[in-house]
């Protein structure tokens, strides 16, 4: 409450706190891996046009790992702050519409039965969003898709999914190690994406990007009921798709560039809420930087903290955010409100 | 007539159907709906603020069929409380009655002048300044429900409908919320409101409407004798203690 209102006064000092924030994870983020290089020499790489290894390892290495984190990051805090407007519920999290399993399944299919020279984020990618879409059109089937239909044709299609999967993993022993590779990819860690590729997904993201602010004002009056949203003059189905569509393909993106990063969708707005509240163009502006923050620093510590081998930046999102929301839980216990 | 129900037909499921009623309201007129639990009380409230559509017959206002406007022009005419806000979040007061002028904000505008008087009027009729600063869910339940009249105040609505709005509060909230009303009345509110409390239906509503089972029993001014019948009757009560 008193943190709240201090910011409020000085919204100066929150940006830039953010921007430093950011700017300092994201340098580290280039100097340390494998070989460490010297921040000298890192911001000596982008100022000059001299080449050299570690400029070559700076700017088409770790430089568009470093940027797909970001967008990893901000794109899965902003889908969570979507879900958990358009779901009325602070427990969602981008992959509660069967987003992971259609993963899961869409990559497991394409690469142990079909078409192996479909690239395995493309078929994740694919599967996400068609598992999001049946969730959609399930829920659609009982007259209104409202949140409560939304999440049991969520839970329902995810367990239909998952079970198809097991299935295939069963069939044979070479799908199985196949899959296995699968499983690893989807763990979620950064994978390394070309130039061409990560143009093409930054200029995505910042389309939906804008889409998302433009449509602020849906979060924020969806949380009142369909009803009463109804009678402040939002045509709620439209305004739930419209914002459902945005927040899929955001995470769909996130899926793309690191298989299913858990925790970081769930835990980012709830972190921004904590500092800012809940009013939803400051939440999903903020929100777009703590992903991206709280993203980079796991992924520092995942190349750090056993090296030479890099653990998959999914299982520090974990090890950082299932903590973090069982403190909140334990908070909420007490009474305290999200 | 301003709004004008005409023979209308609607159901939500197999158990319960409105059919064929009619009601017509004046404007700046102050109407109650009493009626038992479960009567059609909310569906009417609902069907009159176009968040129902009826599946037979039509709703005008204003002379226009309720549903040829859009969500937006009609959010700039009619206000609807609902029973009661279960909300997710912690908003603070002053953000919530702000969302009440969403209906006159542009995708690409901020608010303006007007909305800022809007808003600042809506405070002074409800009396909230001292909650402004305060979460939503720090409130009491009185308070809330001044909340919720302040945005739906906000939204300057020539039509006001009220879903049972004094139902959880005790009898000096009740009655200030309804001088509240009263006072929106006197500036030329339409106001319609389901109640449950007919003492206090009967002295602030110049016409009460009694529902059971889906169609109007009768509509008549507040002391009508053969009303009072019909409630006797609908509710049955006989002792009229309870009811004047």
């Amino acid at each position: 409450m008193k943190l709240h209102h201090f910011i409020e006064r000085h919204t100066w000092l929150l940006w830039l706190t953010l921007v430093l924030c950011l700017l300092m994870v994201f340098v580290l983020n280039i100097a340390i891996g494998p070989v460490n290089i010297p921040l000298s020499t890192v911001l000596h790489a982008f100022l000059s046009s001299s080449k050299n290894i570690d400029s070559t390892i700076i700017l088409s290495i770790r430089l568009p790992v470093a940027l797909s984190g970001i967008i990893v990051g901000a794109s899965l805090g902003v889908s969570g702050a979507i879900f958990q407007a358009i779901l009325r519920n602070p427990l969602a999290d981008p992959y509660i519409l069967g987003i992971s399993a259609g993963a899961a399944l869409g990559a497991s299919i394409a690469q142990a039965l079909l078409f192996s020279s479909i690239p395995v984020s493309l078929s994740a990618f694919v599967g996400a969003i068609a598992a999001m879409a049946m969730v959609y059109l399930l829920s659609l089937s009982s007259g209104s898709s409202t949140p409560l239909y939304l999440i049991l044709s969520g839970v329902a299609i995810s367990a239909l999914l998952g079970s198809i999967m097991s299935f295939v993993m069963l069939m044979s022993n070479a799908m199985q190690i196949r899959i296995y590779s699968i499983m690893l990819w989807l763990m979620g860690g950064i994978k390394e994406t070309g130039w061409h590729e990560l143009i093409f997904i930054s200029a995505a993201f910042i389309v939906l990007m804008v889409l998302a602010l433009l449509t602020v004002p849906y979060l924020d009056i969806l949380p009142f009921g369909d009803e009463k949203a109804s009678s402040l003059g939002v045509h709620v189905e439209r305004a739930r798709l419209l914002s459902m569509t945005i927040a899929a393909l955001l995470a769909g993106i996130a899926v793309y560039l690191s298989g299913l990063v858990g925790f970081v969708g769930l835990v980012v707005p709830h972190i921004t809420r904590l500092v800012i509240g809940p009013s939803h163009k400051r939440l999903i502006t903020v929100s777009i930087f703590v992903g991206a923050i709280f993203l980079l620093f796991s992924d520092l510590i995942a190349r750090t903290v056993l090296r030479p081998i890099e653990v998959p930046v999914g299982i520090i999102t974990s090890l950082i955010g299932a903590p973090f929301f069982l403190y909140l839980l334990l908070r909420a216990y007490k009474g305290y409100k999200f | 007539m301003y709004l004008s129900v005409g023979n209308i037909s609607f159901a939500h499921n197999s158990t319960f159907r409105i059919e064929g009623l009619s009601l017509a309201v004046d404007k700046g007129e102050m109407l109650g709906i009493i009626g038992p639990n479960g009567s059609g009380k909310t569906t009417l409230l609902k069907l009159l603020s176009g968040i129902f559509k009826p599946q037979a017959g039509t709703i005008t206002l204003d002379g226009h069929d309720m549903h040829a406007f859009n969500h937006k022009e009609l959010a700039c005419i009619r206000a609807y409380v609902p029973e009661s806000i279960d909300l997710p979040f912690d908003y603070t007061v002053s953000e919530i009655i702000a969302i009440g002028r969403h209906p006159f904000i542009g995708t690409f505008s901020r608010p303006g002048k007007n909305d800022r008087k809007a808003i600042d009027n809506a405070i002074e009729l409800t009396d909230t300044h001292k909650l402004v600063n305060r979460k939503f869910f720090t409130l009491s339940m009185g308070e809330k429900q001044r909340v919720m009249l302040a945005m739906a105040i906000a939204q300057e609505p020539e039509v006001l409908l009220l879903d049972e709005p004094i139902s959880h509060l005790d009898i000096g909230h009740q009655l200030a919320f309804m001088h509240t009303l009263k006072q929106l009345h006197r500036s030329g509110t339409t106001i319609i409101s389901a109640m449950h409390e007919l003492p206090l239906a009967r002295e602030f509503f110049e016409r009460l409407c009694l529902m059971d089972n889906g169609r109007i029993v009768k509509a008549a001014s507040s002391g009508d004798g053969e009303l009072l019948v019909h409630i006797k009757s609908v509710f049955g009560v006989s002792d009229e203690r309870f009811i004047k």
